[in-house]
């Protein structure tokens, strides 16, 4: 029953997606893959599902939403798709994408669902915060959470509300019921990734890296730092794509995927600006600048609706926690960030265990970066030419970089403690997001017409 | 002399961008490969396997204070493990002697502690420059240009195997002065210095340190003459080249 419920509800949040997809691709000119609206439309779903949540502050009434808006979506999403290409017979590259994609997705089905929680993160933030939402009815004001003793309860609440939504339509709660909406976050994140699918070498590499090699066992079982890893991914894949092509879908694309990252986990914010910062960057100094604020002039309405719908939970839920006075343990807004920062700076001790912890003990860091800069020596040696998107993705990755830095030098935490509990799980988006500068760089050496 | 056609398609560069790729290349390929040669010998020797081995060789002496070889075996294996291990040197503060003390005094764990920060940075850094001298190669050969690849890789060995012997004869002439400075790069004051009854001497005696950089060493001028006897048969082959063409 849990497995035939799970699957209606990703159905159903496609399908509300889909209508608000509809409205935002009804004046496309260029052609846009089903996979790809399919992905978008997800995206959408799940934070409409959220938004619901926030304003009615009950899981009954976002359900019941969200299935109407499901169900009409889901037969227009049909209706659509078999108007464009009723009997299209498939190419042997759509079979092979099509195929890993659902052996992915059939693979991450098991790994995720037929395992009990694992990490202590998982079960003391997410899923007991889930249950916490569950046994309220919804995410409501009336819950303390201070009092319930929960940890990190500034935490954005998209994976909490959505694996609560399961909860309430089973009646029960138990380890797998807590962690099935893990597989309803990677499902979005692979759809998306298959979104920008390539039959090459690059597309492989860019797929086992960021699904195994270096999240691990964390996206499966554990906090949700693999499933933010991929989303942010996703993200940035969109934002640099769009510099490339100046597509307006590809940036619809990548503010609903950071709007989801920010949704996921505080660090959203981080990414958000970074990709924002180089982008805006790389636009502005480009030459083809006004023609890409024309486009975005001409579609102000489209980019509006897109932003404002993205930014709507986000803006609730601080809402929420202002109400609740729910504050973040890293203590950001203080004056005695300066402080904390300055300090660290000055510790040649402390500089040298975060640059230990993060650079050499947290994953193949060296690694991606020696592969980014040996590839910009190549392409550079061989082409005299390295393409925009690439910069910007390296540019974006060196930035989160920083940001994670600045995080751990002001931390208000015993440093070491704090090294010791997050820094392997933090990186995950940093090192995902300097394979990503990779997997560009390889696209060029394997179709050089490309950029 | 002219170098070969290019191996990768490349896009239309002027011949002046291009000769100024193969500089940079070759300067990438003659500047590391000195650094990456005397590392990476080093690197293979550190590790677990240098331990049993070396206490299973016939001038390995044995404790004069007592240890037995099992002994020996365990707690060498466990300095190393806390020299390149993640776990760190925390692991040596558990072993103690039958009276309660600790098997490794401070100044040892200290000693090793500065060891292992050199080490966790040396081997990524070696790693790094190792994957930035194969792009050298790559580029150099992907651009064709053979008789530049063949004189880097020459030129490097060459400048490797000069270092080695500068080091040889500092080693046979000054080996204190050198021995001294060497410590001195890496690690404040004297704390390297230890007593002959210090476990980590005991452990690891001259003769194990003796034997490790005669197999560092060998290893450095095998592969140095190895990359040598390559650059020059790429020189001689793009030579040959050349006049054929």
């Amino acid at each position: 029953m849990l497995h035939v419920i799970n699957f209606f509800s990703i159905i159903s949040i496609i399908g509300s997606g889909y209508l608000f997809t509809r409205i935002l691709f009804a004046k496309q000119t260029q052609p846009v893959s089903l996979l790809f609206r399919i992905a978008i439309s997800f995206s959408l779903g799940l934070l409409a599902n959220l938004t619901i949540n926030l304003i009615s502050q009950s899981l009954k009434i976002g359900i019941l939403f969200s299935s109407i808006l499901g169900a009409i979506g889901i037969l227009l999403l049909m209706f659509d798709a078999l108007q464009t290409k009723p009997f299209a017979k498939p190419s042997l590259s759509a079979l092979v994408k099509n195929g890993a994609l659902v052996g992915l997705l059939v693979l991450a089905y098991f790994r995720v669902t037929f395992q009990a929680l694992g990490t202590s993160d998982m079960l003391l933030i997410w899923a007991s915060q889930a249950k916490m939402i569950y046994e309220f009815g919804g995410l409501t004001t009336t819950i303390n959470w201070a009092e319930l003793g929960a940890w990190h309860t500034d935490y954005p609440k998209l994976f909490q509300v959505t694996s609560a939504q399961l909860m309430y339509l089973v009646g029960y709660w138990n380890p797998y019921t807590a962690k099935m909406a893990m597989f309803t976050l990677i499902f979005g994140g692979l759809l998306w990734l298959f979104a920008f699918y390539r039959p090459a070498i690059s597309f492989a590499f860019l797929v086992l890296l960021v699904v195994f090699f270096i999240p691990g066992e964390i996206l499966w079982s554990g906090p949700m730092d693999g499933i933010f890893a991929l989303w942010a991914t996703v993200a940035t894949l969109c934002a640099i794509h769009y510099s490339k092509s100046r597509d307006l879908y590809l940036l619809y694309g990548a503010i609903v995927a950071i709007s989801v990252c920010t949704n996921l986990k505080n660090e959203g914010f981080l990414l958000g600006l970074c990709i924002m910062l180089a982008l805006s960057i790389a636009l502005s100094i480009s030459k083809t600048r006004q023609q890409v604020f024309t486009s975005i002039i001409q579609h102000k309405f489209q980019v509006l609706e897109v932003g404002l719908f993205s930014a709507l939970p986000i803006g609730l839920w601080s809402i929420y926690k202002n109400a609740l006075a729910l504050s973040n343990d890293l203590k950001l807004g203080e004056v005695d960030l300066i402080n904390r920062f300055l300090q660290r700076w000055n510790d040649p001790a402390a500089v040298n265990l975060i640059n230990t912890y993060l650079f050499l003990l947290s994953g193949p860091f060296i690694h991606l970066l020696a592969g980014c800069i040996s590839l910009f020596l190549l392409t550079f040696f061989l082409r005299r030419y390295i393409s925009l998107s690439a910069i910007i993705c390296f540019v974006i990755a060196i930035l989160y970089m920083i940001g994670i830095l600045v995080i751990y030098y002001t931390t208000p935490n015993d440093l070491l403690w704090h090294l010791n509990t997050s820094a392997d799980r933090v990186m995950f988006t940093a090192l995902c997001l300097f394979g990503l500068t990779i997997f560009e760089l390889l696209q060029e050496f394997e179709n050089p017409s490309l950029s | 002399m002219t170098e070969t056609s290019p191996a990768f398609p490349t896009q239309k560069i002027s011949a002046k961008a291009k000769n100024a790729g193969i500089w940079l290349a070759r300067l990438l390929v003659v500047a590391l490969m000195p650094f990456i040669l005397l590392i990476l010998p080093a690197r293979v020797t550190m590790q677990p396997w240098i331990v049993p081995f070396q206490y299973s060789l016939p001038w390995m002496p044995p404790d004069q204070f007592g240890f037995s070889k099992a002994e020996r075996l365990q707690l060498g294996s466990l300095g190393l493990q806390a020299v390149i291990g993640k776990e760190g040197v925390n692991i040596l503060k558990k072993p103690r002697f039958a009276d309660g003390s600790a098997v490794f005094n401070d100044r040892e764990i200290k000693h090793l502690a500065d060891v292992a920060v050199v080490i966790r940075w040396l081997w990524p850094l070696h790693t790094f420059l190792t994957i930035m001298l194969i792009t050298g190669i790559i580029a150099l050969w992907l651009l064709g240009a053979d008789l530049t690849l063949g004189k880097a890789l020459s030129l490097g060995s060459k400048i490797t195997l000069f270092i080695v012997g500068f080091i040889l004869v500092f080693a046979i002439f000054a080996w204190d002065w050198a021995f001294t400075k060497f410590h001195q790069l890496f690690f404040e004051g004297d704390t390297y210095l230890f007593f002959i009854d210090d476990t980590l001497i005991r452990l690891y005696p001259a003769e194990f340190w003796i034997t490790c950089t005669m197999m560092i060493g060998i290893a450095v001028i095998a592969m140095a003459l190895l990359f040598w006897a390559i650059g020059r048969w790429l020189w001689r082959r793009a030579d040959r080249f050349a006049i054929t063409v």
